[in-house]
């Protein structure tokens, strides 16, 4: 009997759990309804996953004993792809530091019953309080100027101060006044530009202005295409031929190319020629004469490119200066002190004194042959 | 002052002259293409540019003004159109004026024979060289020592007499036409180097010239150079200071510098 009423209760447990109820397929189009995860259920789509992976695993594998060879090797064999977690950093403090006891804490109950009466204002909500400079709580923001020890409001006007007058001609407009929508003259442009490309390239010389040059039979000139109009001009006629004195300057008025440009002919006159070869450097405007080009010589008798042997001190004497002093050992500084005309030959070693005083000036012009 | 005006001056001496120049460019240039096929000249158009040429060449005198407009192109794109004017008076025996205008630029040359001057009117500055010599050795000497040119200098000398034809490697015959109300043969030339096209005077006893058009074709844009000319006179009257400069006394002498070779 026992077995009867057991027998069917187990037929009665397998009928009312059926698989063939949760296993059995429904095509109404009616039961599709839209979740809130995304998807929709309906007759065509199995029922959802339980979240958490594709297939529920059960909690515990079973120990089901697999032989020792084949298969998967040990866990412990497995090479290991992920670094080792590092360890992250304690934003917690250590639990040494921890209070041992949480009943140490300040009881809840303990707040004051109006926290403004106690905390301090939050900046610039509230004024602070008035406490003098130095005497407690620093006020917040920035200090102003001056010594705190401001003077009372004596009823100053607002405003700026009104200045006095100042009688003018009538007229009359302060230095470069414009007057509203000016636009410079296209012959007198706001900035300094160099003449039409006509010309072709053009250079730039502290003393000219812009010029360019000529290649001419034997030379080569340099002009202007104007006189310096910052300058009053001294006009010259000679032989023949017209020139200008501007400032030092000699122009000499020539006709090139369908054009009146004016040739520079001298150079300023406050280049001094200097009279000794102590303490020649590359100077601006470049120093030249007589005591340049024997320097020069000298240089390209040792074996040294100067260029040309022109009596202009420029970079290629400096240069070819610096050479003979780094080859003889000495500090390559592009000027020509005592060792150095020693070494060119020169016959006194010794510089002239620094000063103004006009001594005899045979130091360093006799070779030393 | 440099100015736009005295831009163009250079340009122009290259172009203008040139305008002017067209024939010299048809008998001056030797062949410039060794071409296997013999020149396409139509003999019409060969028979009037030539007798155009003879005609000039033989004038003891003459006098004419002149107009050139040139293009000049700008970064290979925008064409810009220069004018140059002026006035040409020639005596073979006595010598050479000419009058200028380019912009606002205003030049007179004086040559007398033995003085090529050039006068700068707004500068009041002049320029004088020794040149002795007729016309033909004033166009030389002025182009290889000075790297001058004298305006429309090749249409009024004589040293292109029987060589007009020769730089052309075709000529063409287009037919009758008016120029001013005047009427002219127009034709066609062109060689390996340049187009161009000539308006001849129909007038069988003065063939002179009316207009040239040159065209550059290896240059984007094909700039041209167009001179008309009017006023054609055979028999001036010539003063006799008219080929000397007289500076004046506050005019302002200037040297002529000589461009190296290169």
């Amino acid at each position: 009997m026992i077995r009867i009423v057991s027998g069917l209760l187990i037929f009665v447990l397998a009928v009312a759990t059926s698989p063939l109820g949760v296993m059995g397929l429904s095509f109404d189009a009616s039961r599709a309804e839209a979740r809130p995860g995304g998807g929709f259920t309906g007759g065509a789509r199995p029922a959802p996953r339980p979240s958490g992976g594709a297939k529920a695993r059960p909690t515990t594998r079973p120990s089901v004993s697999r032989p020792s060879t084949g298969g998967r090797p040990p866990q412990a064999t497995l090479p290991s792809t992920r670094p080792a977690p590092a360890p992250r950093p304690s934003t917690r403090p250590a639990p040494s530091t921890r209070p041992a006891n949480p009943s140490v804490r300040p009881p809840v109950g303990t707040l004051p019953s109006n926290p403004g009466a106690t905390r301090p204002s939050r900046p610039g909500i509230n004024p602070p309080p008035t406490t003098l400079p130095g005497g407690g709580n620093r006020p917040p923001g920035l200090k102003p100027p001056g010594n705190g020890n401001r003077p009372p409001n004596m009823g100053r006007p607002p405003g700026v101060k009104p200045k006095p007058p100042i009688h003018r001609p009538p007229g009359y407009r302060p230095p470069h006044h414009r007057p509203p929508g000016y636009r410079p003259p296209y012959h007198r442009p706001p900035y300094y530009r160099p003449p039409h490309y006509h010309w072709g390239n053009y250079y730039y010389h502290p003393s000219w202005g812009w010029f360019f040059t000529a290649a001419l039979v034997g030379s080569t000139l340099v002009f202007t295409s104007e006189l310096p109009s910052d300058s009053d001009c001294e006009k010259i006629v000679e032989d023949g031929e017209t020139l200008y004195l501007c400032d030092g300057v000699l122009y000499r008025s020539t006709y090139y190319e369908d054009e009146k440009v004016y040739e520079i002919v001298s150079d300023p006159p406050d280049a001094p020629e200097p009279e000794t070869v102590f303490g020649l450097s590359l100077t601006d405007p470049m120093t030249r004469g007589a005591v340049v080009r024997d320097l020069q010589q000298r240089l390209q008798d040792a074996g040294y490119d100067v260029g040309a042997v022109d009596g202009v001190f420029g970079s290629s004497t400096e240069t070819a200066l610096m050479w003979f002093q780094y080859d003889n050992g000495r500090e390559a500084t592009g000027m020509v002190d005592a060792e150095t005309a020693a070494l060119l030959g020169y016959e006194n070693p010794n510089p002239p004194p620094p000063s103004g005083d006009t001594g005899p000036s045979d130091t360093g012009e006799e070779p030393q042959e | 002052m440099l100015s736009e005006r005295n831009i163009a001056m250079s340009h122009l001496r290259k172009a203008a002259t040139a305008g002017a120049v067209v024939l010299g460019l048809i008998g001056g240039l030797p062949a410039a293409a060794q071409t296997a096929d013999p020149p396409d000249i139509d003999p019409r158009a060969a028979e009037i540019v030539d007798a155009a040429g003879a005609f000039l060449a033989e004038q003891d005198t003459v006098s004419l003004r002149w107009f050139v407009a040139y293009d000049d192109i700008l970064d290979g794109r925008e064409k810009l159109t220069r004018l140059r004017s002026g006035y040409s008076l020639l005596d073979r025996e006595g010598g050479y004026f000419a009058y200028v205008e380019e912009g606002l630029n205003t030049r007179e040359l004086y040559f007398n024979g033995t003085t090529l001057a050039i006068y700068d009117v707004e500068e009041d500055a002049y320029v004088q060289a020794h040149i002795a010599g007729g016309y033909d050795t004033l166009v030389d000497r002025a182009a290889q020592e000075y790297g001058l040119e004298i305006p429309i200098w090749s249409v009024l000398s004589t040293r292109y007499r029987d060589q007009y034809l020769r730089g052309a490697e075709s000529a063409t015959y287009l037919g009758l036409t008016r120029i001013g109300g005047q009427e002219a043969h127009h034709i066609a030339l062109s060689n390996y180097d340049e187009d161009w096209q000539v308006w001849v005077a129909t007038d069988e006893a003065a063939p002179h010239l009316l207009m040239l058009v040159g065209t550059n074709p290896y240059v984007q844009g094909w700039p041209q150079y167009r001179v008309y000319f009017s006023d054609w006179d055979f028999a001036p009257e010539i003063g006799e200071d008219t080929f000397t400069f007289a500076p004046g006394p506050d005019s302002e002498r200037m040297t002529l510098p000589k461009p190296s070779a290169e």
